[in-house]
């Protein structure tokens, strides 16, 4: 098991750096330069050149590779070009608004998945099970910015319940909790409508196995074997939606995070790539590919702990 | 084979027909007309082809159905009328009166939970035992099933067990709350020849040493003589032949339990190849009148069209048929 993950952890290294060269060349095909989003329209050619000069990107391209290669390894991708702060310095700053928010997303999303699927599955076929599913369709197919919008229109400017946009540091929870809840619901309900079609399949299945059977024929009431041998069952397909689900999660967040105007990596990242701001893309990219990888070898090393029958290391 | 004690009979089913609703038809009968009892410490084996009945009828016995099956008729446990009960009060009955042991353990078992927290469940329920007290319970219920300690069972998943030890751990759950009556459907079906001779062997010593009555559900007439003493056969939904094991197997009275016992390996005498029933069992919605196994039956006579109901020949032998074998007109 150990073995296993120490040998993960080796794989990470190419399954980052394939992505960041990519990045690196996408950036630099893109049209227009930091230099000119820095001096604007009026900038003469030649001041331009200058800047370029002093920002080493007319240097050749094999250079400003190996370069950025020594940044990654240092994880210094030097200072942005616009905030005049240190690159890692200000991702991992902006990371524990998003780790907040897509966090409590996804705790949400997890606990109204579940009890929506734990009830639709006990009433199968019945009117609450359908006018459930009803509304995971329409969870599964509308995007979220359009949800975001309609509940900053109902709830923020109609209501006027909660904030339009804007954050607060935990510092104020009022405030903070006030600022986070149409985001986290936003983001969380939707993610709750993939997870109750995954879960409520599963627990359809698993209520006509022969181990419900079993547990009947012992004696254990109806809610001790929904809850502790038919939910057990979901667990797996459960982390399966979570690692499939966090690309359009973190994706999910940079979109919310515009709209919700929440100090966060996405709203970074955005900004960054409206100016070109390379040092700046480069590190919020290469932290974004790190969670990503990092979550999903969680993903993969729960998978064992939730099911005895994968273990790994074990085979060949 | 003396067991003519006059006792009260611990379990027993009067005219016990088991219906599921279609829509816009008539419901379906699953079972019709099933009468049978059970003494305590009696083994009776309910014998029939696949589809005949016989789980369906082990799962209305044990309240296992579905909601959407209908139990019409009787059936009595202790004097108690279960067919009256609540689910409340069927449920305090499974486990602690009746057992059910099931045919594939590999699927009867979580995948996911460990054999002590899966063992320990039902005995925690129903005897009010700590934790520290049920895992002692569970291990001592494993030893008598044949498993000792050293093979650290309890914390295993059911993967991790071969077949033979999966069926002693479904036993030893079954009978963790001392039921009175145990139902084993098929209980050797996943097995291989030698452990099947095994664990009904196990079955046999528990049976004797608990004074357990149990209901065999097989079809494998060689485990049935050796192992039960009263018999009932099913085709179709119906009991077609009851009564003492040994009676039953070496006279049949009725045509199909005969041709069902030519057809086993072990009674056949010695032809090269063994003899078959011609035709195939009918569907449930699509049953010829009268006798059920009339179209397939080699004594057929202008009478079997009309319905059958159970006839007597004494000694506790009952078959539904109008020309039964071994009658001399």
């Amino acid at each position: 098991m150990l073995l296993y993950a120490l040998k993960r952890l080796a794989a990470l290294l190419p399954t980052i750096l394939v992505p960041m060269v990519l990045l690196f060349v996408l950036i630099r095909l893109a049209p227009g330069g930091p230099a000119g989003a820095l001096l604007g329209d009026e900038a003469s050619p030649e001041q331009i050149q200058a800047l370029n000069n002093q920002l080493g990107l007319n240097e050749p391209l094999w250079r400003q590779f190996i370069n950025f290669l020594g940044s990654l390894v240092r994880l210094d991708f030097g200072d942005s070009l616009f905030l005049k702060a240190n690159v890692t310095g200000l991702v991992l700053d902006r990371l524990s608004v998003t780790a907040t928010f897509v966090i409590l997303s996804m705790i949400f999303a997890l606990v109204l998945g579940l009890i929506t699927a734990t009830i639709a599955s006990r009433s199968h076929n019945g009117p609450l099970d359908r006018i459930l599913v009803g509304f995971a369709v329409v969870g599964n197919a509308i995007p979220s910015f359009w949800l975001a919008v309609m509940l900053i229109g109902v709830f923020a400017v109609q209501l006027r319940w909660f904030p339009v946009a804007g954050y607060a540091p935990p510092t104020d929870p009022i405030a903070w909790a006030q600022h986070l809840i149409l985001p986290v619901f936003c983001l969380g309900v939707l993610q709750a409508a993939e997870l109750f079609r995954y879960s409520r399949a599963s627990m359809l299945d698993s209520m006509s196995q022969p181990f419900v059977a079993t547990a009947r024929s012992l004696g254990l009431s109806d809610n001790t074997i929904q809850n502790r041998y038919v939910t057990r069952m979901t667990l797996v397909p459960i982390m399966t939606v979570f690692g499939l689900s966090l690309g359009t999660l973190l994706g999910g967040a940079v979109i919310l995070e515009t709209l919700f105007s929440l100090p966060g990596l996405g709203q970074l990242l955005l900004t960054a790539v409206q100016r070109r701001d390379y040092p700046l893309i480069q590190g919020c990219a290469f932290f974004i590919a790190l969670i990503m990888v990092i979550a999903n070898l969680i993903v993969d090393l729960f998978y064992a702990a939730a099911d005895p029958r994968i273990r790994y290391g074990k085979a060949s | 084979m003396s067991t003519l004690d006059i006792t009260a009979p611990l379990l027993e089913l009067n005219s016990v027909t088991v219906a599921v609703n279609r829509q816009r038809t008539t419901p379906l009968e699953l079972v019709s007309d099933v009468s049978f009892s059970v003494t305590q410490g009696e083994c009776l084996a309910v014998v029939g082809e696949s589809g005949s009945g016989k789980s369906i009828t082990a799962m209305a016995i044990a309240g296992l159905l579905e909601p959407s099956m209908q139990v019409t008729g009787s059936i009595t446990y202790k004097s108690q009328e279960l067919t009256e009960l609540n689910p409340d009060q069927r449920r305090a009955l499974a486990g602690t009166e009746i057992g059910f042991i099931f045919q594939d353990a590999m699927s009867a078992l979580h995948p996911l939970i460990s054999i002590k927290d899966q063992m320990i469940r039902p005995i925690r329920l129903h005897q009010g035992l700590s934790r520290k007290d049920a895992e002692q319970k569970a291990a001592e219920l494993l030893e008598k099933v044949g498993i000792p300690p050293a093979r650290n069972v309890l914390n295993s998943y059911v993967h991790q067990l071969s077949g033979g030890l999966r069926q002693r751990v479904m036993i030893a759950m079954a009978l963790s709350n001392k039921p009175s009556l145990v139902i084993a459907d098929e209980p050797t079906t996943a097995l291989d020849a030698a452990v099947q001779g095994q664990i009904m062997e196990l079955l046999g010593e528990l049976r004797r040493s608990e004074n357990l009555a149990m209901i065999l559900i097989s079809h494998d007439i060689s485990v049935v003589a050796r192992h039960s003493d009263t018999m009932a056969v099913m085709y179709a939904g119906q009991v077609v032949e009851t009564g003492p094991t040994q009676g039953v197997i070496n006279d049949a009275r009725h045509p199909y339990t005969h041709a069902l016992i030519n057809a086993s390996p072990e009674r056949a005498h010695a032809p090269r190849r063994l003899p078959t029933i011609p035709g195939q069992v009918p569907t449930l919605d699509q049953l010829p009148p009268g006798c059920r196994f009339q179209p397939r039956c080699s004594f057929a006579i202008p009478d079997s069209i009309a319905p059958q109901g159970m006839t007597d020949f004494g000694g506790g032998r009952r078959a539904r048929c109008c020309n039964p074998l071994g009658i001399s007109a």
